[in-house]
């Protein structure tokens, strides 16, 4: 790498790595990838000691006249909104900008300036930009579901809520900004490095701060959405969930259902989407068999199968033997879904292919 | 044509190539390294081309619901871990995945892997 025109940057504490250039922390980040994923996603307890001394030290620079703050942890972001609502006199002011936002600006403003304005959007692109869309997303569902844990008929309680979460630092989901600021190696990077690595989401105020412990599940599916049919998609151990489907957002009440789904639940659903992700969940060819439907049609390619469902489409599938045997020698059945209109199962396995029945004849198949 | 469980096989004219996957290319491959023409999800086991006297190209799929396609001047066979292997005589292939009906109206359909 060519060392660059060093720019007439003036040497503050905050940068450590003053001469690394944009590729350089394009590197940096790149190789760190991996592990912010995991930090974003962790579902380990938190490191207490950790936490509670990096957020002493972060307090003890950004208010040295002050005594330490009260630390108290709490369960879940839920249980940490309520208190933020409940013991206002306890917490005195809201710090978070003191604590954190001052030098998180402070930084993003030095790095900006050291790289000029395209050269640092490309930089935050290639290091955090893969990893950005789906944090805002967890962030607002978790920020939505605790809203809606409002107990009351009234709005102000959710207002208050939603409130009390605008003073919260997102933690491990600072992981939108951290690598950039750790591959460049600003130190207020490295204090919020350490919290995002040791706990959940926290509440500096000014008398005391409030430390959650991360969630004990959180589940995505192969596209990275929130994804769970057999219960909540993100838990915490006081039991607040956020409930989701391939992303679709869900109601406990249903998110409960849908675990608990069986053929007669499905029949007895009335709105076709619910219904469609309690028959996806169940999986068609279960609630095929166990529904005690019969094959329509037979050829040599399998079985065709077909479930009428009211108002909404029917659930057609094929049921094909697998040509090639297990290691104990028998054969392997599975289904395949097909379009409705598919009349032969012949017909049905040519389709999967993009191909008509008569398109369809395979001189050899294993 | 050949199906090997979740992939089908199909003997094409040279003209049945699509432009842009001949001007996308033949995937670079080391001496004697086999094409892969699908990997499967669950069990890492592949769907792969393996060309005689290692003369052969694939020309992968430009997008998931496309399809891909290979050239074997002197044939070959295609092998996977658990399904029994398929001589493949000389010329192009076109390689299809299976997929299955989805009935969404934005993604109406999407790819099996076994």
């Amino acid at each position: 790498m060519t060392s660059p025109a060093t720019p007439a940057t003036p040497a503050t504490d905050m940068t450590t790595h003053p001469d690394l250039t944009a590729d350089g922390i394009v590197a940096v980040a790149a190789a760190a990838h991996g592990s912010w994923r995991a930090i974003a996603l962790s579902t380990e307890a938190a490191d207490r000691q950790a936490a509670e001394e990096e957020v002493l030290r972060l307090y003890a620079e950004a208010l040295p006249d002050a005594p330490p703050p009260e630390i108290i942890w709490c369960r879940s972001p839920l249980e940490a909104a309520r208190l933020v609502l409940s013991d206002t006199a306890r917490l005195g002011a809201p710090a978070r900008d003191r604590i954190r936002d001052l030098a998180w600006s402070r930084s993003r403003a030095l790095l900006a300036e050291r790289l000029g304005p395209r050269e640092f959007g490309r930089v935050w692109q290639a290091s955090c930009g893969q990893i950005a869309p789906l944090i805002s997303t967890l962030i607002t569902r978790i920020a939505a579901a605790v809203e809606e844990q409002a107990e009351s008929e009234d709005s102000s309680e959710r207002t208050a809520l939603r409130i009390a979460l605008t003073h919260a630092v997102h933690g491990p989901f600072d992981a939108a900004w951290l690598p950039l600021y750790e591959a460049a190696g600003m130190a207020s990077g490295l204090g919020l490095g350490r919290m995002a690595r040791s706990a959940g989401w926290w509440w500096p105020f000014e008398n005391a701060v409030i430390l959650t412990e991360r969630p004990l599940a959180l589940r995505l599916d192969d596209q990275d959405r929130l994804h769970r049919g057999d219960g909540p998609a993100v838990v915490w151990s006081d039991g607040f969930a956020v409930y989701s489907w391939r992303g679709t957002p869900l109601t406990e009440e249903f998110g409960k259902r849908l675990a608990a789904t069986t053929p007669e639940s499905i029949r007895a659903e009335e709105n076709a989407e619910l219904r469609r992700m309690m028959v996806e969940h169940y999986t068609p060819e279960r609630f095929l068999r166990d529904s005690g439907a019969q094959p329509l049609q037979q050829d040599e390619a399998g079985k065709l199968w077909r479930i009428e469902m009211g108002d909404d489409e029917s659930i057609v599938m094929v049921e094909v033997v697998n040509s090639s045997p297990e290691p104990d020698g028998t054969f392997n059945v599975y289904f395949l879904r097909v379009p409705p209109s598919t009349q032969t199962a012949k017909a049905g396995v040519a389709w999967t292919f993009g191909l008509t029945e008569d398109e369809y004849q395979p001189l050899q198949q294993t | 044509m050949y199906r090997q469980g979740d992939v089908l096989i199909v003997p094409v004219t040279e003209n049945a190539v699509p432009e842009d996957v001949r001007a996308a290319g033949p995937k670079p491959r080391r001496p004697r390294e086999s094409m892969i023409l699908a990997l499967g999800e669950s069990t890492g086991h592949a769907h792969a081309l393996v060309a005689t006297r290692d003369e052969g190209d694939f020309y992968p799929a430009p997008s998931e619901s496309e399809a891909a396609f290979a050239f074997l001047p002197l044939g070959g066979k295609v092998v996977h871990e658990e399904h029994g292997t398929i001589p493949l005589p000389p010329g192009w292939f076109k390689v299809v995945r299976q997929r299955e009906y989805e009935p969404r109206a934005l993604r109406s359909f999407r790819v099996v892997a076994d």
